[in-house]
């Protein structure tokens, strides 16, 4: 519904198509001037730490793989790896590498939908991934199979493609054969090839002039590895922090609008989690046919335009899909297939890359192992800040533009961060006013 | 001769009555059926239904749906290649912006659609996160799964020529 007067006018969008989950944008323009934007996001309230409490300690990898159906391994690897951490174990190398191949899976998957199915419809001027399949068809082929790749892969190494029951604190219940990962190697040996055609393919896309200058913040591993578990929590601006610091750096308030937490620094303010910030923190740990398709891409080492943001995720399926064809080379299973993890009382936090950014974990144990606190601190609580930032200023930047035009292009900046909001919220309704 | 047919049941468990297609295709008797059947879970998502369906002779989807019925309400749609399912054709509203009406046009758009589609719906009352299954939807799920049976017999059976 629109209304429109030479002064004043009110937006009303009743639903932000093609964001994970839905949500609602709310935008005052008054006398000219942009006034105030909110993203709003209903979360179903802090409902799966409460949940867990009163649970065992070896129920958060099943539990809360069911907050999101695009990012399940995300929650069950940060809820092992804080659970592990409140045990006071750490698995071995086998495990880890187990770990991270079925995490490529849930990379290459999200990734591939964001890209092909979200988020290139805006570039191409679509409405929708069906339009934009009408006239590129072996474009929307290419992402769909590339998106079942990484879906196999989850499946063959999680037992399942949507919430694996194969994960287990400590590391799986069951390892794979040699035998029963030789499939899909050869199967992401024609994904890889797919995520480089990819990278070309989004390069050629025409992107806005829209640098950020947002404190980007990511993981970075030990060992020389691109971030995906563990490891500490580092910004551009100094930031360099262990797990169960978070709290300390990190401040979460309730805004009345939402009723998901927005996360700030500390008296540094928003910052911006996900592919540009790992990326950017972590441009000289990427293999080096993810590094070259990056630079033949035309995107630095540094990358603050958030437009851009559909390059990066397309590099990282290339690495992702590099990464596991490496580990699956060198596979051999780990056995036992998971370290025992005894029960003690005490804390644990830690924290992974989810596709969409950080994914921060914390259990209070007691010493039969039942959970006494949980809490969760997803990507997309920590971006709705910046993503208001953004949206602000692209509103003040299109104050002429025409309803239609406006509501495109944020309904755009929005898609950049991939929102997760079925991880951090619920229904998307978008409404401008001017007055 | 047995026909390739998938059976999908799309929900959430943990949002109340959109776990209906997934108790659906659990209270299916599955050793009834020919092993030309084969029964998977999903959460509904356009691109994860594609790769479900595709290839299959007859794909039956079973979903929860808000119609406006009474909760409980079994309703069934024969897909055809020229109708357009309900565009708020989804589980709770979806989990996600893309749900079975997205995946069929997906999947018409790129040639991936089984040679026919059968949707069968469960009219929900509540979707909130973390309430079990309501009383209308939970009774419900035995008649969704007869109703199964039956579209899986006769996708398998020989049909009467002419």
């Amino acid at each position: 519904m629109t209304h429109r007067t030479p002064a004043s006018r009110t937006l009303k969008v009743d639903a932000l198509p093609r964001v994970e989950g839905e949500g609602a944008m709310y935008v005052e323009i008054r006398d000219g001037a942009v006034h105030d934007v909110q993203l709003r996001i209903y979360e179903p309230p802090r409902f799966f730490e409460g949940f867990l409490r009163g649970r065992s300690y070896t129920e958060p990898p099943d539990i809360t793989a069911r907050i999101c159906g695009i990012c399940p391994v995300a929650y069950q690897m940060s809820a092992c790896l804080a659970i592990e951490d409140a045990c006071g174990v750490t698995v071995d190398e086998r495990i880890t590498a187990l770990r991270r191949l079925i995490y490529c899976g849930e990379w290459i998957e999200s990734h591939a939908l964001h890209v092909y199915l979200l988020h290139a419809p805006d570039f191409l001027g679509y409405e929708s991934a069906v339009a934009m399949a009408e006239d590129h068809r072996a474009e929307v082929q290419r992402g769909l199979a590339l998106k079942k790749a990484g879906n196999d892969l989850i499946e063959v190494v999680g037992g399942r493609a949507i919430h694996p029951v194969n994960v287990r604190v400590g590391g799986f219940y069951r390892a794979p054969t040699r035998g029963e990962l030789a499939p899909i190697a050869e199967q992401l040996r024609g994904a890889r090839d797919a995520a480089l055609e990819t990278v070309a393919w989004v390069a050629g896309f025409e992107f806005p002039d829209f640098d950020h200058a947002h404190e980007l913040v990511a993981l970075r591993e030990p060992g020389g590895r691109y971030p995906m578990l563990g490891g500490r929590l580092v910004s551009d601006r100094g930031l360099d922090i262990a797990p169960s610091e978070f709290l300390v750096h990190v401040v979460e308030e309730h805004v009345e609008r939402s009723t998901a937490l927005h996360a700030h620094l500390i008296e540094r303010g928003n910052y911006l989690v996900g592919p540009l910030a790992r990326y950017s923190l972590n441009f000289d740990r990427l293999a080096p046919l993810a590094r070259d398709a990056a630079r033949s891409a035309g995107l630095g080492e540094v990358c603050r335009n958030p437009f851009r943001s559909i390059i990066v995720r397309a590099v990282e399926i290339v690495q992702a899909c590099d990464e596991a064809l490496s580990i699956i080379a060198e596979y051999a299973p780990p056995n036992p297939p998971a370290i025992p993890a005894p029960a003690r009382a005490g804390t644990g936090a830690d924290w992974s890359e989810a596709p969409r950014g950080t994914l921060w974990h914390r259990y209070q144990l007691d010493t039969s192992g039942t959970i006494l606190d949980a809490k969760i601190v997803p990507p997309t609580s920590q971006n709705q800040a910046t993503i208001e930032h953004d949206l602000f200023h692209l509103v003040e930047h299109l104050i002429d533009a025409d309803d239609d035009e406006l509501r495109r292009r944020c309904e755009q900046a929005i898609r950049n961060y991939d929102p997760c909001i079925s991880c951090a919220t619920h229904f998307l309704d978008m409404r401008v006013e001017r007055s | 001769m047995s026909a390739a047919v998938v059976v999908i049941g799309v929900g959430n468990e943990l949002r109340g009555d959109d776990a209906a297609g997934l108790l659906t295709v659990r209270a299916v008797d599955g050793t009834a059926l020919p092993s030309a059947v084969q029964i998977v879970e999903s959460d509904g998502e356009a691109a994860r239904l594609l790769g479900q369906w595709s290839g299959a002779d007859t794909a039956i989807v079973v979903d929860a749906v808000r119609t406006g019925a009474p909760p409980g309400t079994v309703l069934r749609v024969d897909v055809e290649s020229d109708t357009a399912l309900p565009s708020r054709w989804s589980g709770a509203g979806g989990t996600h912006a893309l749900g079975i009406a997205d995946a069929v046009a997906l999947g018409r758009a790129v040639g991936a659609m089984p040679d026919r589609l059968v949707v069968i719906g469960i009219e929900v009352a509540s979707t909130e996160t973390g309430s079990p299954p309501g009383p209308a939807v939970r009774q419900a799920v035995g008649a969704a799964a007869r109703m199964v049976e039956e579209e899986v017999a006769a996708c398998v059976s020989p049909r009467p020529a002419g």
